[in-house]
């Protein structure tokens, strides 16, 4: 997944910039847990830390700040000219003349720009981070597309082909609050929902959804299907397992985040969402907690991400392609394996056209066998 | 031939002096610097340029009689602060411009709002005038989003919008430093004390409304919407105007009336209150609001761009317009008005708008075959001409006009003579008026329009209770 790149400026000289680099930091813990920023305060470039799980009264005063969310640290890199956060053509650079740059790449991530009043501009990958700082968010800047932010002015200079975006980053990884070139992601999550619905073949008595992605889209599929959509499960502590490699790691992420809630599935057809699968082992566990635990009758799954079947070329973290089970186990076979009664998902090319009817062009190669 | 002089020297100016050429009149100007295009205009209708400062009552007067016109015109908002117009009127020319004390309507917008709320004039806001920051911190704080702003008309500078609902963003030190700036800001001044307003800020799709007056009838122009900030996408200080769309077709009929009304009840109001009448141009700078249109403040004046899309839409004769205004006989006016779209953009030195210093000096030209192939008009304003380039004086360099059939025809064209003015160290904003932009706009508007619809259907748009703690209970029935 790609990291949360951050960039405010003050037009107004140096500012408190604290509460808009925490802020606007946190708005994007769901791309990871570890934070850092740098802010030049009108001489000097200095590096700041940042704890997203401690709300620490802070004064960083500042003209420019720039920052960086991502699963394991280490996304911004420092330079003789200053540093830059972000990979993959996409990034936020704040030089060491306090010049602010951020660039979205020709492909698969995405940067917004928006404003605080007169006084700031901010960028952000999640254009939901300049709502969460109190401003108005503009618009996505164009695949290609390099914003220069000085005192003395905002260069926009558009360049090039576009790529496609990331089908993940509009499956799973964004915020559903956020927008992408223009269409909300939760209204794009809303079509794939509608479209996943339309080949689910068993009527289920109760639909729900896990982790939170997976519930979004488990209540989309519910009120397709005309049956209830309950919450059953109680998550605690919160944090993608799906694209952690170690399996014993991501064995234990699953306890802590989904405890079946009984009543909600006891002696009921039970369809379970969730957002992805990657080797099955969230999935089947998943399913025996709701059987076992939970005392569903019958569990039946729709799984909204098309299987991962290669490693991302564009360098996205995920498991080896010998951890994804369809890679290893003939498709009629995987619901046997994950002791399911059933098993839908979508494939990359249904997904594909789902994005297709909303303008956005997207990237399923890890999808692809 | 009749004789018609203007005083000013921005691509305002410049407008009506090519509108009333239009006319077919002498055209003369009272300007500070020598705007090649009032020089063109003045040469072409053997009228000439009177370099004097457009502020100075004596200088414009003296001007005046020399050149003998039938009618002045005066363009911007000091002039008309610092008594020009009654000058003028004293000494027994027809003038077109609000007179000193009915100016004050837009140069302090302390007494503009307290008459809106004297007399009831619709589209109020709550506010409070303080003359210390700490109790302007406090009222700011018990209204949460606020717009502190300078009492007096500072050129648009000095504004702070702090969208200080969002607690958790600890925005105090905005509120302080707003209101410090804003001190410093009018201590420049020696014709108004030193004070903050401070007001709700309210979001929205912002409109301008101008209209001519005689001080019986209104002639309103197509709404315009201007676009306040310096930079791309709408980023950046707030500055005297990047570029103009117009008509707005994001705006419905019943909205605009509104917002008539709102200028109307201003003109009867400010009349009664100052026991004058009203002849020259009194604007709306609007906001379609929550609570509906709303008055953000008020121009004793046409707006710089937005005065070059009035007068390039309408289909009159410029010149009679303003002598109907100024003879009080405005109700024969026409209004009819060219269809079509109007894009205006204004190319500016970097530095503008804070640092001035750096903004002089820079080295303008156009390829005039491009503009004319595009059908576009260009409006000089902080420039003058050096053996055919164009030389920076610190604020907005000039300003293009753009026509078409549709929004987009007229983007297009804006965009392909903005392209045809070249020089080091300028800029302009592309976004304005581009298809994204006007979707953008109208998506604003039509949620905007659920909300007051709302909030009017339930009756929630008569009381606000604001607590301010340590302070008390404050009731507004707007």
């Amino acid at each position: 997944m790609s990291a949360g790149l951050l960039g405010v400026y003050s037009f107004g000289g140096a500012a408190e910039l604290w509460p808009l680099v925490f802020y606007g930091l946190k708005a994007m813990a769901n791309r990871g847990d570890s934070a850092e920023a740098y802010v030049y305060d009108g001489g000097s470039l200095r590096r700041v830390e940042v704890d997203l799980a401690r709300e620490a009264e802070k004064s960083l005063r500042g003209v420019a700040a720039v920052g960086c969310v991502s699963p394991d640290g280490g996304c911004c890199a420092e330079s003789p000219g200053g540093v830059r956060c972000g990979s993959g053509g996409t990034y936020v650079e704040l030089g060491r003349d306090g010049v602010l740059r951020a660039k979205r790449g020709a492909q698969l991530w995405h940067l917004a720009v928006g404003t605080h009043g007169f006084d700031f501009a901010i960028v952000a990958t999640e254009s939901a981070a300049a709502e969460i700082l109190g401003g108005e968010v503009r618009r996505s800047l164009a695949p290609g597309e390099e914003l220069e932010i000085t005192e003395l002015s905002v260069e926009a200079r558009r360049g090039g082909l576009r790529g496609p975006v990331c089908a993940l980053e509009f499956v799973y990884t964004a915020r559903p609050d956020s927008r992408i070139d223009g269409v909300e992601v939760a209204a794009a999550r809303a079509k794939v929902a509608e479209r996943l619905a339309a080949k689910i073949g068993v009527v289920p008595d109760v639909v729900v959804g896990v982790p939170e992605t997976g519930s979004y889209y488990a209540a989309h599929i519910a009120a397709a299907l005309g049956k209830p959509y309950i919450p059953a499960f109680v998550a605690t502590a919160r944090g993608r397992s799906a694209l952690l490699d170690e399996l014993r790691e991501r064995m234990a992420v699953i306890q802590l985040k989904a405890n079946v809630i009984e009543s909600a599935v006891r002696g009921r057809k039970v369809l379970l969402v969730d957002d992805s699968v990657i080797s099955g082992v969230t999935l089947r566990l998943i399913a025996k907690l709701l059987r076992e635990k939970g005392g569903a009758l019958e569990v039946h799954a729709a799984v909204v991400a098309p299987p991962l079947r290669r490693q991302c070329p564009h360098g996205v973290k995920m498991p080896p392609a010998s951890h994804m089970i369809f890679n290893a186990v003939p498709p009629d076979d995987v619901k046997h394996v994950l002791e399911l009664d059933g098993l839908t998902f979508l494939g990359w090319e249904e997904l594909e056209e789902v994005f297709k009817e909303l303008g956005l062009p997207v990237c399923t190669l890890c999808m692809r066998a | 031939m009749d004789k018609v002089l203007v005083v000013g020297d921005g691509a305002r100016e410049h407008a009506i002096a090519w509108a009333l050429e239009r006319s077919g009149v002498v055209v003369g100007a009272v300007a500070g610097h020598l705007n090649p295009g009032l020089v063109e205009v003045a040469r072409r209708t053997g009228g000439r340029v009177f370099r004097q400062p457009p502020t100075d009552p004596a200088a414009v007067v003296k001007s005046a009689e020399e050149f003998s016109p039938d009618l002045v015109v005066v363009g911007p908002e000091e002039p008309l602060f610092a008594g020009v117009a009654d000058a003028l009127r004293e000494r027994g020319f027809r003038v077109v411009g609000a007179s000193r004390r009915l100016a004050v309507v837009e140069m302090r917008k302390d007494l503009a709002r307290s008459l809106q709320w004297k007399y009831g004039v619709p589209g109020r806001l709550i506010y409070g005038v303080f003359k210390n920051v700490e109790e302007a911190y406090g009222f700011s704080k018990a209204l949460g989003a606020v717009a502190i702003k300078p009492i007096r008309q500072a050129g648009g500078k000095g504004v702070r919008v702090v969208y200080g609902d969002v607690q958790y963003l600890e925005l105090d030190e905005m509120y302080k430093r707003g209101a410090e700036d804003v001190l410093r800001q009018l201590s420049h001044y020696d014709d108004v004390e030193v004070a903050v307003l401070v007001e709700e800020a309210v979001r929205g799709v912002e409109f301008t409304l101008q209209a001519l007056t005689d001080g019986e009838t209104l002639f309103f122009f197509p709404p315009v919407q201007d676009n306040p900030h310096a930079f791309e996408y709408g980023l950046g200080p707030e500055c005297g105007g990047m570029g103009t769309v117009s008509p707005l077709p994001f705006l419905e009929e019943g909205e605009v009336e509104e917002a008539k009304k709102a200028v109307e009840a201003t003109v009867k109001a400010l009349q009664t209150e100052v026991g004058e009448r009203y002849v020259g141009v009194i604007s709306g700078q609007m906001m379609l609001t929550a609570r509906g249109p709303v008055v953000i403040e008020y121009y004793s004046r046409l707006g710089d761009p937005e005065a070059l899309n009035a007068l390039f839409l309408y289909e009159g004769d410029v010149y009679e317009l303003f002598s109907l205004t100024a003879d009080g006989k405005l109700h024969k006016a026409k209004p009819t008005f060219k269809d079509g779209h109007v894009v205006v953009k204004a190319a500016a030195p970097l530095g503008y708008p804070h640092r001035k210093d750096l903004a002089k000096g820079r080295v303008v030209s156009i390829d005039w075959d491009v503009i004319r192939r595009e059908g576009c008009l260009i409006f000089f304003s902080s420039v003058e001409e050096r053996d055919g380039l164009y030389v920076t004086l610190g604020s907005r360099a000039l300003e293009v006009l753009a026509y078409g059939a549709t929004p987009e025809e007229a983007y297009i064209r804006s965009e392909r003579c903005m392209a045809a003015v070249r020089g080091g160290g300028l800029f302009y904003r592309r976004d304005i008026g581009s298809p994204e932009y006007m979707a953008a706009m109208r998506e604003k508007a039509e949620k905007t329009r659920l909300v007051y619809r709302w909030r009017r259907a339930h009756g929630l748009d008569g009381r606000v209770l604001l607590w301010e703690p340590g302070v008390g209970l404050r009731e507004y029935r707007l």
